[in-house]
Formats: C-alpha cells, structure tokens, sequence
C-alpha cells in the first residue's frame, strides 16, 4: 500500500475498522478497550504506510493488534464488561466471552483469528509470529480446552 | 467445533456500540503520531549535532593543546631571525644529560655543534653569576671561548654605548625582552660577538660573548657562535633561569669589550 494517497488509506481505515475493533472485543472482553486498541492500530497502519513501511496492511494491521492485546491483557482471567444496552446479551454468549478469556492469549488468538477472522493457518502463524505446527497446535489445545470450560459452565448453570 | 464456534462468536458480539466517527479519529491521530515521530527525529537529530559538536570540541582543544617546545621568531637588528623559545621551554626541555647538568651548556652546546665545533669537555669554568666554555674544532685546535653572565641592575640602567659612557643604546624588543648587540670585528684576527639582554619584568640582564682565539690567525680568530646566535643565546629564557634569582657577575666576571655595567660609575 505504500505510496496510495491519504483517499486509499482512508477507505482501508473505514473498511477493516468494524472487523478489526469485534477482534480485538474478543480478545479483550471490553468494548471502550477495544475501540482504543483498534484506533491506535490502525494510526500506525496510517502512518507507516505513508512512509512506505507497510509491505501487507492486513498482516500488519491484525498483528500490532493481536501484539497490543498481548499486552494490554497479560492475565489469563479477565472480567467482562458488559456492553452498553446489553441487556439483551444472552447469558450463553457471556460463557463463552468468559471461556474464551480463560484461555491462554495464543490460543484465545489462534482461535479469534481462526475462527472469527477466517484467516488459514500460514496467515495466522504471520500475525502471531508462529509456524503452521504451532499454530495447528495451539488451536487443538484452545478448542479442548474451550469445549471443557462451556461443558463445565453448562453444567454448573443447570446444576 | 468451528462452525458452531463462529456462530457462537456472532452471538457474542450482539450489542456492539456504534463506530460513530471512528475512521477520522483514526486519521487524526496518525497524524498526531506523525508529527511526534517527526519531532522525535529532529530532537534526535538536534542531540546528535550537539554531541558531534562537543565531541569535535573536546577532540579539538585537546589534539591542537600548546606544544610544550614552540620556537618563536623575533626579529632582529640585522634582519637575521633569531629563535628564541617562550618561557614554558625551560620546563619542557629534555632531562639534562648526565655529563651536562648546566642549562647554559644546553643551549650552548646544540649551537656550537652546529658550526662543527664543540665545547672542550673539561672546560667549564663557573663563579657567582657567570659561566666561561672554551671552545676547539674537530682537530682539538682552540677557537676562543664563550662566556655568559647575569647582572643584578638597578633602575636608572640602561643599554651601554661603547663610545659615550653618558648614552643610552636604544634597544631591540623580542618578547618580554630587550636587547642589543654588541659586536666588533675591527681586528680580523680576532672577533668579538656579545648581547646584552634585558628581562622587562624583573631587569634581569644577561651577557654573552663569543670571542674568537687570540693570536691564531684570522681562521681560528672567528668567534665559535656568530653574531645571530649569541643573540640568539642572550634572549633565551633558560639562560636567565640558569642562574639564581640572586645571582650577580662577581668575583672572576668575565671582562666584556662592552661592559654592562659601567665599574667607574659604581
């Protein structure tokens, strides 16, 4: 992308920013972090862009994302907020945000950017800095893991 | 697990609050963030100049410090440039040889050697306020002596004139120093180079005479230092810190065709 005018870079901002900001909700569980993080991203996509540092935006863009959560949220347990107007959230989908953050952050990850994202597993490895058997590996031991943790949390609901 | 877990996942994001104005924000503040890398640079750069800066200077002032041994060239009376070393020279000199502990010798000694000559070893004669080298060619043949004095002179001295006891010679400056030259060669036999110098800031007067040997013909009656170098010795620092800050021509003074000071006025 380097070398497009500010117009191109604009359309990719307006275009990835819904998608890139409900990944990064699921990494984090909070909407106002989720927004900041997105927002930050994608300035810096902007601004290395315009100085022809960004070879693959995308790439670029989901790993200093998945990196910033990384770091914003080193701890594997996490409290959920919920957000604004959500009343209407199901108490089956705060399990599963619940669940999901139990995971270790590669697996959580993996399973965003595999399973939410869509990416294949030589895309995501690139995000995470991982090769392919990693990748595989961490999403057998996140949907083992996730599947015991809804199966737990089922059962303590209808205990 | 996949497909259930995507559509799980869509479920979990019901709720989601509006983007609202989200892309210019985005826009701002990679512009925010460009004007801050570009003000990082230019600190950046700033830094480095300075340090460049102060590097070169600290580099600088030390690699062009004054060299301890500088030779300065003062003009003379006949147009002859002599070299006269600043008064930091004496403390930079090499360590006196062992055979030669006399600081007069040392500035001799480079001198005479210079003109194929040398000073007879042995021959050193030395009283309160003066010091007498006799002088021999490379055939061990005498070729007069060269003698040094130092006088304690009062105010109301004054540079004499061989002729008129009353006058005053107008002296020659170099630094911190006047002097005049004294030179007679009216026998071709037998020549005579002397200087009187005078030290502004204490008064300190030195003579040197360089006096060729007596009754040996005209070849061997030629002074072993010439006339710019005996100027060249008498304007020397070293030879006025050679003596004691109390010393005085006395007993055995050699006796110059030019007398520094005049004995009949004493």
């Amino acid at each position: 992308m380097s070398g497009e005018n500010d117009t191109a870079l604009r359309e990719f901002v307006t275009s990835r920013l819904p998608q890139l900001r409900r990944t990064a909700f699921l990494m984090c569980g909070d909407w106002e972090m989720a927004t900041e993080l997105t927002r930050a991203t994608l300035a810096r996509v902007v601004a290395d862009s315009r100085r022809g540092a960004v070879a693959d935006p995308d790439v670029f863009a989901y790993a200093d994302l998945m990196e910033a959560c990384r770091r914003r949220n080193r701890r594997r347990e996490h409290v959920f907020v919920a957000s604004a107007g959500a009343a209407g959230v199901e108490a089956e989908s705060i399990l599963l945000l619940d669940a999901l953050h139990k995971l270790t952050p590669r697996c959580r990850a993996v399973l965003v950017l595999r399973y939410w994202d869509g990416f294949d597993t030589d895309a995501t490895g690139a995000m995470l800095d991982l090769d392919d058997e990693q990748v595989s590996a961490y999403e057998r031991a996140g949907l083992a893991a996730l599947e015991k943790l809804l199966g737990e949390s089922e059962a303590a609901m209808a205990g | 697990m996949s497909a259930p877990l995507s559509q799980l996942l869509e479920h979990v994001l019901e709720g989601e609050p509006p983007l609202g104005d989200e892309a210019e924000a985005v826009m701002r503040r990679a512009d925010t963030l460009r004007r801050r890398r570009t003000q990082g640079i230019l600190a950046l750069g700033a830094v480095t100049a300075v340090v460049i800066v102060a590097l070169g200077y600290v580099l600088t002032s030390t690699l062009l410090a004054p060299r301890p041994a500088t030779v300065k060239a003062v003009p003379t009376t006949a147009g002859i440039v002599a070299a006269t070393p600043p008064p930091i020279a004496s403390q930079a000199t090499p360590a006196p040889r062992p055979t030669a502990a006399d600081s007069v010798l040392d500035v001799i000694e480079p001198l005479i050697e210079d003109r194929q000559l040398r000073v007879v070893a042995g021959s050193a004669e030395r009283g309160g306020g003066w010091r007498r080298y006799e002088i021999a060619d490379s055939d061990g043949r005498p070729r007069g002596t060269v003698e040094v004095a130092v006088f304690d002179v009062r105010k109301k001295w004054c540079f004499p004139v061989e002729a008129d006891s009353d006058k005053c010679a107008r002296p020659d400056r170099a630094d911190g120093l006047e002097f005049v030259r004294y030179d007679d060669v009216s026998d071709p036999d037998r020549q005579v180079r002397q200087t009187i110098a005078q030290r502004l800031d204490d008064d300190r007067t030195v003579a040197v005479m360089a006096a060729g040997e007596r009754d040996a013909g005209a070849q061997r009656g030629k002074p072993g230092l010439t006339g710019a170098q005996v100027e060249q010795v008498a304007t020397d620092e070293r030879i006025f810190d050679a003596f004691g800050k109390r010393e005085n021509c006395e007993d055995g003074c050699p006796d110059f065709p030019t007398p520094v000071i005049d004995q009949d006025a004493d």
